[in-house]
């Protein structure tokens, strides 16, 4: 087994004050065995250079924007066809076709408030998908008032709000997303 | 009864279903750095005194550098164009300790932040651990 252990300073050159300061540590092992059981000779300095790098990819993402994996709840309707296409147009990243066939369902007749609510909140989360946040939380809003009941809202809210706080940190360190 | 309690669950199920889709976000940094894009790498000091922690030393700068590069957000001040500029105004990257010594650096070599780094623990170890025994088909024991 390999443990590795580097703590990072960053200095602002111009005023000398010291602008962060993190430890980072990695194990890396290797369990590998040889056909009858017996260990195989293991590579030290692989092992090295395994912990290396898992602690210099945790770091660049304390100084540098980095892209993350977000996974969005979205509500399925089984006797709606609309609802499966809007998910395969988001699947595939079509976020726009998404939204107006999710629209489109909506000005059905005779449709009830809990389905209604279901709609608007895949709307919701297909303007998640956008990046138009603000228009995401109006449509979370709308569906908790109607349907208080559904505990998916709220925490999309939550999410939302998460994600406008992010987008503005991004704005404030110049970083420009699609 | 147990017909109803299986509609039950189904209509629950139904009225329930959900799917996951992801989606990719930009995320961040902890420290706003966008003003201050031009690096130099300090050189490490070894855990121990001996070749094979400063090859790691080495390994370390060296994957530092090769990472902020990545990011096509930093340039990195490389250590010879450094120790060349250091070796002209005769200075030492590692008696930088005080205030006037980083701004004097800054000044050399145009940097904005100075990369600090230190090896608290370079270790390796190997540990042998031993499964239950077992008999094979001719009756020897391992």
């Amino acid at each position: 087994m390999h443990k590795l252990e580097i703590t990072f300073k960053i200095i602002d050159v111009e005023t000398s004050e010291l602008l962060t300061i993190k430890t980072y540590s990695a194990k890396s092992e290797s369990t590998k065995l040889k056909d009858n059981g017996d260990p195989l000779p293991i590579d030290s300095e692989s092992l090295f250079s395994e912990s290396l790098q898992k602690i210099t990819k945790k770091f660049i993402k304390h100084i540098s924007p980095h892209k993350a994996k977000l996974s969005l709840v979205f509500e399925v309707e089984m006797e709606m066809s609309e609802i499966y296409n809007a998910i395969e147009c988001l699947r595939k990243g079509n976020t726009q076709n998404a939204i107006s066939i999710l629209q489109t369902t909506l000005e059905k007749p005779n449709m009830d408030t809990i389905t209604q609510a279901k709609i608007i909140y895949n709307i919701g989360i297909a303007e998640v998908m956008n990046g138009i946040y603000e228009i995401a939380m109006s449509k979370f809003e709308r569906a908790i008032k109607l349907n208080p009941e559904n505990g998916l809202y709220p925490k999309a809210v939550k999410l939302v709000a998460k994600e406008i706080q992010a987008a503005q940190k991004l704005a404030e360190q110049n970083v420009h997303t699609e | 009864m147990n017909h109803f309690v299986l509609i039950s669950a189904v209509i629950i199920l139904v009225s329930c279903a959900t799917t996951n889709i992801n989606t990719t976000v930009v995320r961040p940094t902890e420290i706003n750095l966008s003003n201050r894009n031009r690096v130099v790498v300090a050189e490490i000091t070894p855990a121990l005194d001996s070749l094979k922690y400063q090859k790691h030393s080495v390994q370390i700068a060296n994957q530092l550098s090769a990472i902020l590069l990545e990011t096509n957000r930093f340039e990195v001040i490389d250590q010879e164009h450094l120790n060349s500029l250091l070796a002209e105004h005769k200075l030492k990257l590692s008696g930088m300790v005080g205030n006037e010594s980083i701004t004097q650096l800054g000044n050399i070599t145009g940097a904005t932040v100075l990369l600090y780094s230190y090896i608290d623990r370079d270790e390796y170890s190997e540990t042998k651990t031993q499964g239950n025994k077992w008999i094979d088909k001719n009756g020897y024991e391992h």
